[in-house]
């Protein structure tokens, strides 16, 4: 890198003579178009190194096999491939990820929106809140799911004790299938609803006055202000958010580990866990870069269908 | 998606790491044998799993590096990261640690994959002080069970490591309700609808999915006569007499708090200090808990022993020794022995246990001066007389997740024991074929 560094500045100094002389002038403009380059090729290779290569040698791992001890036996060809689409915990962590990805962030979404608008008004409120709702953020997800997990015992926890004492029923949090993973949805709004509810409000605070003073005039309803104002100016922003929660949210690991581990049954398990399982723990690399490329594709997918949809609703 | 990609390479840089290191473990191991004499003034690395299991033995560390002039560097994870870190370092052949703390399930793969030691090239022998089944777990191949496809049937099996820790499963009950404990599962069953009264519940599940219900169960399943394989590692986890172990399991849920199917160790053991429960399945070191006095309610009132058996079945509770081992890699392995061996010393580990520690020596674990202020130990050193191992397949871990998932859907009640352990059973056999065996 750093040969890199003395010939740009070694070209910097070539060109700096010929440069004070306006006739040359066409000198400078080729080293104007090379400069930027040199400038760049730490970032490239720092991109390289830490995403591109690791990207090809993941390819290059899933088409491998790897024995019991995690020892690479040879070209396997597709057949992690195809182990993986006949696999149907494969399939349920897919299903799993993408329901879990779909509540959750719709409901960081339509909460985060709604309290900014609350909000957005009140100066004192909007002090408060916002020094209340960056506290989850800054917490470890794992210190997170931690604290959840003592709260959330069935039998001791605080959770159901307060439940009970307002004359509730208990709620089985964690031992069952469905509020299991409903409770895991509750802890990612928890921890992620205010990183949307703070995309949402500097993006209130940012819109237009006149707008919504025009539709004042022509009588329009609050409900109608927002369906019909606030809401297409924001929507640029509020895909912002919805597709950082997105691709956050398709690779939840942590919650998992600690809360669940999968379980109820396979109720939990994610695509993140079980990938993490099968290379850490079952040394199953090949099936393991073989699945993580097939999220890959899908996040690409996914996001690139968003981003489109931003775009669409800018330019509109 | 940028994020992604990154969060993605970052996860493949380290299995780039353990690849690329693959192919470099030929020279490793040699410097260590050339260097004779002393090993004063070398430094020993040294990986150990963060809790009690360790903490006994970290805090006579100091006296052992002033006797010897060998320094020691004390690694500590927690248990998933332990293995992690480990793995990567064997399989690399990096040589970062000099001495490793293995749980003995890890073994198959730590010794059968030949990233260990083995001890007689060092001039070392376990001497039969250690408990029979704790020897047993720390050799390769296993003296008893089936062995791996494609090995040689009538390989010795060697030492790669020192028990030290005996760790062995112990039936926990309440002594003050119960006059003795239960030698039988419909004696613990009977014990139970007697005492519902007394006591919240009955017994407690560790109920979690994977490794935490496997664990727990593994002791019902043994005892009940059936086992995960037979001697050509077909999978017999659909047997009837597995299947009754399961039915028997599952109907103890009716007296357990309702949480149970997401229970593990942690919560069993607050279950049980606050005096909620009447018995359940815990390692020793939770005995420390249970009769100290500022985390636990039920100070000696705890009964410690072994855990039931069927009516026509034996004793077997699970053992889960911590072993110390030597990577091949190690360039300093006569200072990693000279430390394993003054771990595993009896007067060490006569220190140890008296900070809260669990031996593995018989005659620690038999000592009259220690078994008076530590009840469990006799538990122990009975236990391990009687325990079982898990099967010695670096599989393991795959198929306790398999296994570890069906159990936990039947006791949620999503799959009766029957379908649960069918289940469990064909997609073993189907890995155990996809792997050779």
């Amino acid at each position: 890198m750093s040969n890199n560094t003395n010939q740009a500045a070694s070209d910097l100094q070539r060109n700096e003579l010929p440069a004070k002389k306006p006739k040359k002038s066409k000198t400078l403009q080729q080293s104007d178009k090379k400069l930027p380059f040199l400038l760049l090729t730490p970032t490239f290779i720092l991109l390289a190194a830490v995403t591109i290569f690791p990207i090809l040698y993941a390819l290059y791992v899933s088409v491998m096999n790897f024995d019991t001890f995690g020892n690479s036996s040879g070209f396997a060809g597709l057949k992690n491939y195809m182990d993986i689409f006949a696999s149907s915990t494969f399939w349920n962590a897919i299903f799993i990820t993408l329901l879990y990805t779909a509540l959750a962030v719709s409901i960081e979404i339509f909460l985060g929106f709604n309290l900014a608008l609350m909000v957005s008004k009140d100066g004192k409120a909007m002090t408060y809140l916002r020094w209340l709702l960056i506290i989850p953020m800054m917490l470890s997800p794992l210190v997170v799911a931690v604290v959840y997990l003592l709260m959330m015992n069935t039998d001791m926890g605080i959770l159901n004790y307060m439940l009970q004492s307002i004359g509730l029923p208990k709620i089985n949090f964690l031992g069952e299938p469905t509020t299991a993973f409903l409770s895991l949805i509750f802890v990612d709004v928890w921890q992620w609803m205010p990183m949307c509810f703070l995309i949402i409000l500097a993006g209130l605070q940012a819109l237009p006055r006149d707008p919504f003073e025009a539709a004042e005039i022509d009588g329009a309803s609050k409900f109608q202000v927002v369906r019909f104002v606030t809401l297409p100016m924001l929507k640029p922003i509020i895909v912002v958010a919805l597709v950082i929660r997105t691709m956050d949210a398709l690779r939840t690991f942590d919650q998992v580990f600690v809360l669940t581990q999968g379980g109820p049954g396979r109720a939990t398990e994610t695509i993140s866990f079980l990938m993490y399982r099968a290379s850490m723990k079952n040394s199953d690399f090949g099936f393991a870069s073989a699945g993580l490329f097939i999220v890959l594709i899908i996040t690409i997918i996914i996001s690139t269908m968003l981003i489109r949809f931003m775009n669409r609703s800018q330019s509109a | 998606m940028k994020k992604f990609k990154k969060w993605l390479g970052v996860s493949f840089l380290s299995s780039l790491l353990i690849a690329a290191g693959c192919g470099g473990d030929d020279d490793s191991g040699a410097s260590g044998e050339g260097e004779s004499g002393s090993t004063e003034g070398e430094s020993i690395s040294v990986a150990m799993v963060a809790g009690a299991e360790s903490s006994s033995l970290k805090q006579l560390v100091p006296e052992f590096e002033e006797e010897t002039g060998i320094e020691v560097e004390w690694n500590e994870f927690d248990y998933n990261t332990l293995y992690e870190r480990i793995y990567n370092d064997l399989r690399t052949g990096t040589g970062t640690y000099d001495v490793i703390f293995a749980d003995d399930p890890w073994m198959p793969m730590f010794a059968g994959g030949g990233f260990l030691t083995p001890l007689d090239e060092l001039g070392y022998e376990l001497d039969e002080d250690f408990a029979k089944m704790s020897r047993e777990v720390s050799m390769w191949p296993a003296p008893s069970g089936p062995r791996l496809p494609d090995s040689d049937p009538d390989e010795e099996p060697r030492a790669y490591g020192i028990p030290q820790v005996g760790n062995v499963q112990l039936f926990f009950y309440r002594n003050d309700i119960l006059d003795e404990a239960p030698e039988t599962w419909s004696d613990l069953q009977a014990a139970i609808e007697e005492n519902q009264d007394e006591v919240d519940y009955g017994f407690i599940h560790r109920g979690a999915r994977g490794n935490a219900i496997a664990t727990n169960f593994n002791a019902f399943l043994w005892s009940h006569g059936a086992d995960f394989f037979d001697e050509e590692w077909n999978v017999t986890l659909d047997s009837p007499e597995a299947i009754e172990a399961l039915e028997f399991y599952v109907d103890l849920t009716e007296h357990a708090p309702d949480g149970i199917a997401n229970y593990n160790a942690d919560e069993i053991g607050r279950v049980m200090s606050k005096g909620e429960g009447l018995a359940s399945i815990v390692w020793p070191v939770w005995g420390e808990t249970m009769e100290d006095p500022e985390k636990s309610d039920v100070v000696g009132d705890i009964g410690y022993s072994l855990v039931p058996r069927a009516e026509n079945g034996d004793f077997s509770p699970m053992i889960g020794n911590w072993i110390l081992g030597i990577p091949q890699a190690s360039e300093k392995k006569e200072a990693a022995l000279e430390f394993m061996t003054w771990a595993s010393s009896e007067e060490n580990q006569k220190q140890m246990t008296k900070d809260g520690g669990l031996p593995s020596r018989t005659s620690v674990l038999t000592d009259p001066e220690l078994t008076e202020d530590k009840p469990y130990l006799e538990a122990v050193n009975e236990g391990l007389e009687n325990a079982n191992f898990r099967p010695r397949t670096p599989l393991y871990s795959e198929i306790e997740n398999i296994y570890g998932t069906y159990l936990n859907q039947a006791l949620t009640g999503d799959l009766t024991p029957e379908e649960a352990l069918t289940g469990a059973a064909d997609e073993i056999e189907a890995l155990m074929e996809d792997n050779g065996y």
